[in-house]
Order: structure tokens, then sequence, then C-alpha cells
């Protein structure tokens, strides 16, 4: 054989490894198609013959019989190891290439009892094979067999039985799909996917194993995770999850294992409104994080390869201090944005000279903000908050960073990622406080997640990076754990005042005058619809003292003037769509559509700090709000304080704790112009008090001359209701919604 | 590869693009190129456009050895017709210029398009080449043999299909019996399945096939239905039709089905069987398919026929309630009694429902998801029952329509308000409306007059007859009671634009009807 030189040789090493993962895109169809076929049939048939007891049980509980359906068995399979062998990784991807592969099976076994439940399980898409970033390959197989009643196993030939779904010239498939042949009322569908993952250039950084059910029962849940020893593993079973049993196979790789026949059950749990999963709902978290590899960047406080159980939040705090660090020269690279800000903040100390240092760090966070929209998107959280620091720093301001928890996600001490962990910057002494700009966030307030929530605090001196930007120092101030404030029901009310009359040609009609004042977390339900970017944009450059408006500045350069046409036929669209959103909140107060809106007009788009309430109003008609008796009136007056909410059987029976936003009120205040001739016969039953510890409504009605005069309020104190109280904040919506159903009648004089 | 809802599997393949517009009146010129390989596939040509069209030109150029011909319907003096001989080329151009057109029926709820839009039908006749005749669609029959080659191709297991029938229906059945069964049989177990690929589009799928998998398409069902049937001794044929989204006209020879039924020759008639549609028994037929026309398998020649149109008393959603006054409410008991398309809309959305959430479902039906309405005590048929009405039984507590003032009550006897809601928003409805079937709607209430009250006053009758919708109100009295009894019918489901307005008046009288109040006082004794 010849000898190949040197140079040819030193080439064909270096490109071996990557042309062997390329054979999955240069494989002839057919010849892919083939190996993918003997490939699946290897995993299926070494998924069917798991070794667990659960899944040769075939029998229901006679408890159970009623059900839709009901798992009978469900294993999760995990295997995150770089050498152990399985049918997966070896006929997949072989078994050279020293990265991470990651297998995910889940196998389950539900025995089908009805229509609906046939309806759903009868279909599945799936794709084989995906790429994700830069050379992490996903692959899908799906297995399917159908225990029929008499104990028969029929196995689905799921790729003979899948159709393709193609996109583009060449018909290129985009997925599969099956309608699963054979099956029937009274089947058991055993079934599983199985995912298996390289990874080359990420980590599996926030993976869950659930120990709950949705809509169906489960009567077996059984769960194993195999970890390589050159990987870190951080794990933490939350909220009553089972404890995982922990051993070291043969190889060295640790083997977790955890089973249960006791899930909790949540049913419709799309419906179901505020719910905090991670601080309620059976969990195990894991994060398997590649720290041996150089190609990837980890904090220095990073643990080495191993498998740590709960680890604790000084150490994951300490993390997050590494990964903002890693973000500073990013944000040094952002000198224009620093520049227009620092322009702006000139600009309004001119204007403003006597300001004080808050309203300073006010205006400096605005004008961030401002300059932030629209922007690339590597202008993230993390630099953002680094450029804060900066600035509050340059112009005299005391400023210190922090991480906090948020009550929808993990609390402080069962945290498992920084990305747990979310930033803020205390500023002037701790006596404000900065977030994240979130949809039109004012100054100052206080995201409804993060209210009430620990964080740990310090002072950010300085970042010491290498030449790449890899930080190498950080050095802080000492730490503070602080708890954040909680608002209260007055920082979040919903003001609504109507001015109610029966329109003189139809008494059948009202016309109606609702002004709403809506504050704190009453905002952000309709703020994101109602404003336009050019209400945003005006108001922005109002409150920041910016003379030109953003057509002068489109103006001034070439580049950007052939934008102005677009841009104006942009804001006349929003414009004409504003007063479809007005109808839309009209619609969505009474769950009716009006008759007829007359005018409407927004006089504050609460996202200022001097104008921090969205206040508007609308004046309509609407219809099926008065009925006659005679020569009576009957007007239905509970109606004026909006459609209510209407709790469903699987509301009513919550198993699990509800996390309100915020404490909140509204408060109604309603003027009913009584029509001349008649006077009012009942008002007293309008006068209520419902109240308990988690909820109150009143309403105290009185005729005052002609007019009815309802001053009504209804607040939510307690954002934490546990789940046993549920039927507390229940008794007052269901009598809410009787005085909704109140009318009062109106007596033609005789 | 174009997905559409509905269908699982679509080989119809979509070309887009995005328009890269950038400012108003902008003008943006494309053009493409569509060619059909057969023409019996390219038969209709539709003139409107999603959005409102200044103007457009669709020319049609045949050869002069081409025989086709051309029929315009929905054409509006806005389209002009001209015709140009190119002796040359031995061509001629029929060209269609149209100026002003507005924007197709698009919205939601509106005609299918055939009903309102301007479109071309084109007949291709035959063609006269140099060495060889073809024959397209010259006559009906041709259409039929076109059809009947691609159903065909299928080839069922006879004896495997006969085995399986006869393990679900014994010989000690009735005829009538033995139908049912394999009917609702088909109905239940078959899954229904769109499929939409080459030649699967045309052909149905084998019925042992379809057997097997538990599902198939509307072909394929019907196949295994008509494979079964005539194994039970039964001549069943298949069927097709289009429905009433499309064109359909049997004196022009195009194949315009969509869509394939079973019937089933028994005593001298022709029933109609479409084992697509759940909750529906043998005779009564799905809304879409009424009174659409129908070209039956029959050998080598073919049937045409009509689904027949169901009376609208076949679609009956009829409330019977008694009531008597308790505190402030009105509380009673209701049977609701549902038939054709109001029987198929209901089951279809409580069985949709897992079997724990059915009977909440089926409440909130009742209730109307008013929290001041009060539903216990549901007793529901059984759907297996195989009757044709759909009789629901229940208690009911109604919050909110009584009102005491003094010596008087004020009561409101009809708390469903059908069509209370029904105004039509003239600013934003462009297109015609077509309700999805045709109603006959009766409650009849009575309210118990409590002893020592007397009636005072009752709401007046009302009477309202326009081109679409029927309304009779009565109050009255029988004995001790009140009664109440509403009669709407809705006759013609096709509500056009011109009559918005009026329809819109005649809402407003029915609700003006139902915000009005009974009166019943407590009688003054004499001292």
């Amino acid at each position: 054989m010849k000898k190949l030189p040197a140079i040819v040789l030193l080439i064909f090493l270096i490109v071996s490894p990557l042309a062997s993962y390329g054979q999955y895109d240069t494989f002839e169809q057919s010849e892919s198609d083939n190996n993918y076929a003997a490939r699946a049939a290897q995993i299926r048939s070494e998924v069917w013959a798991w070794d667990i007891p659960a899944f040769r049980n075939y029998s229901v509980p006679d408890e159970y019989a009623d059900e839709s359906a009901v798992v009978l068995a469900r294993h999760r399979a995990i295997d995150a190891t770089a050498k152990k062998s399985n049918a997966a990784r070896i006929f997949f991807l072989g078994d050279n290439t020293g990265k991470l592969f990651y297998t995910d099976i889940d196998r389950r076994m539900i025995k089908i009892n009805d229509q609906a439940a046939l309806d759903k399980f009868s279909e599945f898409s799936f794709k084989e094979e995906s790429t994700h970033g830069m050379a992490n390959l996903m692959l899908k197989v799906l297995g399917v067999r159908i225990i029929k009643p008499d104990g028969s196993i029929h196995e689905v030939d799921v790729s003979g039985a899948s159709v393709s779904i193609t996109e583009g010239k060449d018909d290129k498939e985009v997925y599969k799909k099956l309608a699963i042949p054979e099956l029937q009322k009274g089947d058991i569908l055993d079934w599983f996917i199985c995912d298996v993952y390289e990874l080359r250039s990420l980590n599996l950084s926030d993976q869950v194993i659930p120990f709950f059910t949705v809509d169906y029962p489960a009567l077996s849940y059984s769960c194993q995770l195999v970890f390589g020893k050159n990987l870190t593993i951080e794990y933490r079973s939350i909220n009553g999850a089972p404890v995982f049993s922990r051993e070291t196979d043969e190889e060295g790789n640790i083997v977790l294992t955890a089973e249960t026949d006791r899930l909790l059950r949540i049913n419709d749990t799309e419906n179901l409104r505020w719910i905090s999963s991670r601080r309620d709902i059976p969990m195990m978290r894991f994060v398997v994080l590649q720290n041996k590899s150089a190609a990837f960047f980890k904090p220095k406080s990073a643990r080495p390869i191993g498998v740590y159980e709960n680890v604790p939040y000084e150490q994951i705090l300490e993390d997050a201090k590494w990964f903002l660090a890693a973000y500073n020269f990013r944000a040094e690279m952002l000198k224009d944005t620093k520049k227009k800000v620092l322009e702006t903040v000139a600009n309004y100390r001119d204007a403003c000279p006597e300001s004080s240092i808050e309203e300073l760090a006010n205006i400096i966070y605005s004008a961030l903000d401002f300059e932030w929209s629209g922007s690339p998107s590597f202008y993230n959280s993390h630099t953002f908050i680094l450029m804060l620091d900066q600035l509050f720093k340059e112009n005299g301001i005391e400023s210190r960073i922090g991480f906090a928890t948020n009550k929808y996600d993990a609390r402080k001490d069962e945290i498992v990622t920084d990305d747990d962990l979310q930033l803020i910057i205390l500023a002037n002494g701790g006596k404000q406080l900065f977030f994240l700009p979130y949809q039109y966030m004012v100054p100052g307030e206080i995201p409804s997640g993060l209210q009430g929530e620990p964080a740990t605090v310090f002072m950010l001196n300085k970042i010491v990076s290498n030449t790449s930007g890899k930080p190498i120092k950080i050095d802080t101030g000492p730490e503070e754990l602080i708890t954040l404030p909680q608002s209260t029901a007055q920082d979040n009310v919903h003001a609504i005042s109507i001015e109610a009359s029966v329109l003189p040609e139809d008494s059948g009609k009202l016309m109606i005058r609702r002004h709403s004042s809506r504050s704190g977390a009453f905002k952000n339900e309709i703020q994101s619809s109602l404003i336009s970017y050019e209400n945003w944009d005006t108001t922005m450059r109002r409150y920041l003292h910016i003379d030109k408006s953003l057509m002068d500045e489109l103006n001034e350069k070439r580049r950007t003037r052939k934008l102005v046409e677009k841009v104006e036929g942009n804001f006349e669209k929003a414009r004409e769509e504003q007063e479809e959103t007005m109808r839309q909140e009209i619609f969505a107060y009474h769950k009716a559509e009006p008759q007829k809106m007359v005018d409407y007009s927004v006089t504050s788009f609460g996202v200022t700090k001097d104008q921090p309430n969205l206040v508007y109003g609308i004046t309509y008609v609407m219809d099926g709000f008065v009925r006659t008796a005679g020569d009576n009136l009957i007007l239905d007056a509970g109606k004026l304080i909006g459609e209510q909410w209407v709790p469903t059987d699987n509301d009513r029976n919550r198993s699990i704790n509800a996390y309100i936003p915020t404490p909140r009120m509204l408060e109604y205040k309603v003027s009913f112009n009584i029509p001349e001739g008649y006077k009012v016969g009942n008002i007293d039953h309008m006068n209520v008090d419902y109240s308990n510890k988690y909820m109150s409504f009143t309403a105290n009605a009185v005729v005052e001359g002609n007019t009815i005069s309802i001053l009504a309020k209804k607040s939510y104190p307690i954002t934490f209701v546990p789940k046993d109280d549920w039927g507390e904040l229940i008794e007052i919506i269901d009598k809410t919604n009787r005085f909704y159903s109140s009318s009062i009648v109106l007596q033609k004089d005789r | 590869m174009c997905q559409q809802d509905g269908i699982f599997y679509s080989d119809t393949k979509a070309c887009y693009f995005d328009l890269p517009f950038t400012k108003k009146e902008e003008a943006i010129s494309v053009s493409f190129k569509k060619t059909y390989n057969d023409i019996r596939l390219f038969w209709q040509i539709q003139l409107a456009e999603p959005q409102y069209v200044k103007q457009k030109t669709v020319e049609i150029v045949i050869p002069s050895w081409m025989s086709v011909d051309i029929i315009g319907y929905n054409i509006g003096e806005n389209i002009r017709k001209s015709e140009v001989a190119d002796t040359k080329n031995g061509t001629v151009r029929h060209i269609y210029a149209i100026k002003g057109q507005e924007a197709g029926n698009w919205q939601k709820d509106a005609p299918g398009y055939y009903k309102t839009g301007p479109y071309l039908i084109l007949v291709p006749r035959k063609a006269s080449l140099k060495k060889a005749k073809i024959t397209f669609f010259n006559d009906f029959s041709n259409v039929y043999k076109w059809c009947k080659e691609k159903i065909d191709m299928t080839a069922n297991d006879d004896q495997a299909i006969a085995d399986f029938t006869g393990q679900i229906v014994p010989d000690s059945l009735t005829e009538e019996d033995k139908i049912a069964r394999i009917f609702s049989w088909v109905q239940n177990n078959i899954r229904y399945l769109a499929f939409t690929n080459g030649l699967a589009g045309f052909v149905p799928d084998n019925a042992q096939d379809v057997l097997r998998k538990k599902y198939g398409d509307c072909k394929g069902m019907s196949n295994l239905l008509k494979t079964m049937l005539r194994s039970a001794g039964f001549d069943a044929r298949l069927v097709w039709v289009g429905t009433k989204d499309i064109y359909s006209d049997t004196s022009i020879p195009v194949p315009a089905f969509n869509h394939m039924i079973c019937a089933l020759y028994k005593d001298g008639a022709v029933i109609y069987l479409d084992p697509t549609v759940k909750y529906m028994e043998a005779g009564e037929y799905h809304e879409t398919i009424q009174g659409r026309p129908t070209m039956i398998e029959n050998g080598d020649s073919y049937a045409l026929g009509h689904v027949p149109q169901m009376t609208i008393h076949r679609n009956m959603d009829s409330l019977y309630c008694q009531y008597k006054i308790d505190g402030n409410t009105l509380a009673g008991e209701a049977s609701l009694a549902l038939s054709g398309g109001n029987k198929h809309f209901l089951l279809s959305m409580v069985y949709a429902q897992e079997s724990s959430r059915r009977k909440n479902t089926l409440r909130q039906f009742l209730e109307k998801g008013k929290p001041q309405n009060k539903v216990s005590g549901i007793s529901m048929d059984s759907v297996a029952s195989g009757k044709s009405t759909l009789y629901i039984n229940y208690k009911e507590v109604r919050d909110g329509c009584v009102n005491k003032i003094g010596d008087e009550i004020y009561i409101n006897m009809d708390t469903r308000q059908d069509f209370a809601s029904a105004k039509i928003d003239t600013a934003k409805r462009k297109s015609d409306i077509e309700y999805a079937y045709r109603e006959f709607i009766v409650r009849e209430e009575y309210l118990q007059i409590p002893e020592g009250y007397e009636l005072i006053s009752l709401p007046a009758n009302i009477d309202i007859e326009n081109n679409n919708f029927w309304v009779s109100i009565r109050h009255g009295t029988v004995g001790r009671k009140i009664q109440y009894r509403k009669v709407i019918k809705i006759e013609n489901t096709w509500l056009k634009r011109q009559d918005f307005e009026r329809w819109n008046n005649d809402i407003d009288r029915l609700n003006k009807s139902y915000r009005d109040h009974i009166i019943i006082r407590k009688i003054q004794t004499e001292i």
C-alpha cells in the first residue's frame, strides 16, 4: 500500500470526526431510512424487554372504572453517560465521540376507557431527527404497541404506518404523523418516546422529572437516572417528590432510582389560575453539566465532576455572580447606548437642575429602558443590570446588585441553577429598587412574582477579565439578605367610576360612561394591547425631556430616512386598532358587545414615574341591563360591576395552593340617573358585606335625589391561599356573583 | 405540503410567498404558473379574491381541437365577457374582464363561496387529436365512468368482512335491527380520519384494511359499511355527494363531489347512510348533505338522486318546564328534547369530553354559563338508545328572575333568551351569514301562581316573520298556572346582507319581549 504523506494524514485526522457526524446529512435517503428503521427496531426491542412488574399488570382497580383513561404504569429512563453502552447511543451515534450523550425514554401504559381518550391517544406527531445549535443532534424513536382485552399484544409498525409531512421544493420531511391502527376503547396503549441527544455545545440546564399526573390517575411511576462519572450532576427533589436512592454501578456511574404509586393528580392544568408549580408540585429537578470540558464557560465556583444532591443556595449564588461577570465584556461594548443615555441624562439635568438623586435614578433607569428597546438580541438581562449599575455609579448614585427568587419559581433554599435567580438593583442606600424592564413597568414598581421574596444584594466593585473577556476575578462588597417589599391592595387598584342613564328613546338601553384608573399589577392586564409603540415612545420622550420626535430622528440620517413612511403607516394602523381594543375592553368587562361605542380617551398610559397609572374613559350603549314589568323598570344594577369569575367544578375542587400575583382591590363607584317619573322600589338588598381572611366584597347602595349611588369594593388582601382554605375564597366569589345578579326595581309614579 | 385543519394527511401542495409591502398604495407584481396534468381536475375558476379587486382579467384559451363549455355563475354586471377567435393559432380566447369585485365570502359562518361568489365551471367535453379522439365529460356517464374506475381499484375481502359481520349481527335479528347495528358499529368503532393522497383521494381503502386499522376516511368508512351490509344480504352501494359548501349541479357533467356515503336500497326506497357522522340514526342526515344531489353506484350504469331534506321538526330543541316561586328564585323541573342537528351538536360536545367531565359539560350547557342558574339531578338518555330524539330531564333553580316589591312580584319566565345576542354588527359584517342548521325551538313553561296571589299583567304576545325567522311568543293562563310558550323557526339558514337591518330590528323586538315581566300581586283581603 502506498504510504500517504504526513500532511494528508493530519487533515484526515482533523476532519474525520466531523465527517462521521456528517453522515446523517450525506446519506442517500433510502440508506438513511434503512439505518433509522434498523436502529429504531433495536431500541424498541430493548424497551419492550424492560423487566418492570408494573408493565405486566393490566388490571384496573374498580375505583377507576369510570375514568376516561388510567395510566397503569409509567417509567422514565434517563442515561447521561459518556461511556456506558446502550442501544440508542451505539446505533445512532457510535461509541467513540467522547461527547455528552443523553438518552431520555418515557414509557407509558394507558388503559383507554372512552372516546375522548381514544381521540387523544390515537395520533402522534414526531420528528425522527433534528439539530439544535452547533452540532447538537437529537433523534427520536417512537414505540407503540396495543394490548387487547384478551391479553394479546400487537406492536404497531411505526415506520410503515406513519406518513411524512414535507415542505419545500424537495419535499424535505418536516415531521411524521402516525394514526395508530387497531386501537379501540378498552385497549391498553403501551408506548414510549425515546429522545437521544448528542450535545457538543450545550449543557442540559434544567431538567424535570414530574411526580404528578394530569387528568388521569396513575397507578405506578418509576424512574432510573444513570449519570456518567465524567459529568457534573446536580439534583433536588422538591414538594414531596420521592427521595432518590443512590448506587454506583460496576462502571462507576451513579444510578438514582425512585418509584411511587401515589401521585398528585391535577385536572385541567391549562385553566387553573394562580399555580406556582415549583413551589407546589412534586418534582425532581436536575442539571447535567460538562464542567470537565474546556468548550464551556463555567463559573470558578462550579462543582467538579460528580453527583451532588441539594447544592446550597450560597454556592449557586456564587455561580450566578460569575455568570453575571461573564457578560461584563458585552456591557463594555455597548458604548453607543451608554452615550445616548448619558446625553439624555445631561439634558434632563439641564432642564431640571433641582431634581433629587432619587429622581435622577428614575431618569437613568427610564433612559436606559428607552434606549434598550429594539436593540440587538445580545442586549440581555445581565448586560442591562451591569450597565445600569455602571450608570448609577458614574452619576454618583449608590448602587448594589442583587439576586432574588420569584414566587412562581423555586424557593430560596430549593434553587437548582442560577436561572432560578433574578437580577435586581438597590439604589440610594436601599431606598429605591430597580428591576429588569417588563412590559411598561414604571421605575420602582416591583414585579408581582418578586414581591415579598428574599434577595441577596452586594456592591459590585470590580470585574477583572482576561484578554478574551473571560472573568478571572470579581471584587464585591459584603452580602446582605433582604426581603423585597410586598405591595398592598392599595398599591394595585382598579378604580372604576360609572355614570349610567336610560336612553330617552329606548328604556331598554343604558348609556354608560365608564372611567377606569389602573395602578400596579392591574395595568398589565390591558396595557400591552392598549398602548401602541407610538404612545409609549411619545410619552417616554416627554418624560425624559427629549425634544426630538422619532420621526425627527429617522429623518436626520439618510440610512433611516427611508423608514419614515413605513413607520408612519404602522403608527396609523395601530391607531385604528386602538379603537377595536377599546371595544374588546368593553366586551371583557361585560362579556357582551356594546350596542354602540360613542367615544373613548386614554389620558395616562401609566408608563412613567410622573404618570404611573393607566387612565382611560369609554362611553358606550349597552342593551339588556334594563327590563320592564308593566310600567315599572327593573335595572340589573349588579351587572354594572362587570362580569365576575364563575368557578368551574374543577376550580372548586382545587388540589393545590393558590399564589395570587399581588394583593389587589377593585373599587366601583356607580351613579345611575333615575328616569323622571320613577321611584326606587327596593335597594336594601344591594347593601352587602361579605368578607373573610382571603377576600372581601362590600357594597353600599343609596338613593340620593334622582341618583342611585352604589359604592362597591372587592379586595384580595392576601396573595397565598392554601388549598385547604380555597373554599373560603370561593365562598366570597359565589356571594359576589349573587350580587352581580341583583336588580333594582324602579316603580312608575302613579 | 399544505396542512389543513381537520385533515390528517393531504398531499396538497401550496406555494406561498411574502409580499414585502413597505408603504401604502405600493404595488407589487407577482407571476406564477400552475400546470394541471389532467384537464378533468381543472373544472372550476373562482373569480373573486379574498381582497377587493380593482381590476382583473381571466383569459381562457381553448384550442380548436378541444371542446370545452364554460358556464358562468353569479356573474354580476361588473364582469364583462368577450370571445376572440385567433384563426392563425386555431384558438378561441374567452376573456372575463372584472372590475370592482368585492372580496369573496370568507368571514366566519359565511355561506360557501359557490352560493354568492362569481365563478366559472369548465366542462371539458372532448378532444379531437390527429391520432385519437378523447372523450372527457361529454355527459354524466363519462363522469360516472371516471369515478367508478377509481372505486373499482378497491379490493375488498368479502369473506373476511362477512365473517366479521356475522359476529355482530346474528341471524335472529330483524332486518331493521341488522341495519341499525351494522351502521352503528361503523359509526362508533371506526375513527374518521381525513386522508388525501394522490389516487387515495379517489379510491376507497379496502374494507378489510379499514376494519383492521379501525380508522378510515369517508370513502373507506362507506366502503366498509357497504361491504358489511352486502355481506348481511342487503343491497348497499357507494354514493358520491357534494356537501353544501361546494358547487353541485347534476345537469352539468363534472365530478363536483367531495364526500362519499352509502346508499341502502330497501323495499323500493333509498336510505342514505353517512358513517362519518356520529349520533345520527339511519334516516337522519347531517345538514351539510341534506338536499344535495347524489350519484349512486349502479354497475356500469348509475343513478342520480338527492339526499332528503329533513323538515325542521327533525331539528327540534324543545324545553318543557314547570316552575314555582321559591324565595327570589324560580325553581322547577325541566325536560329538554333535542333531535337532528341539535342532538348531534350536544352529543358531539359532551362525548368529546373525558367521562369525568361530561356531567359538568352538560350542566354548563343547561345553565348556559350563567352563575345565577343552578341545574341538578340531570338524567339523559343513553346514546346507545337509538332514539331519534334525545331527552334530558333535570331540576333547576334560577336566581335573578324574580323581584318582590311590596305586594307585587315581577317574574321573567324566559331565562334562556334564545337569539338575544344575535344582532349583527353591520359595520364589521361584510358577508352573508349561514346558520349551521335549520331550527325548530319550542319553550313551553308553566308557573304556579302562589296561594294568596293573583295575576295582574302578562307581557304582550309577539309575532315576527321574515325570510329567515319565525317567532311566536304567547302568554296565558291554564287554571292557576301561567303559561309561556315560545316557538322559533329558522327555515332558511341563509341570511343575506340586505336583510341584516330587518333581522336586527326583529332581534330588538325579541329582546324587548324578553325584557318584559309578568306581575302578580298579593290578594287584598277586605276587612
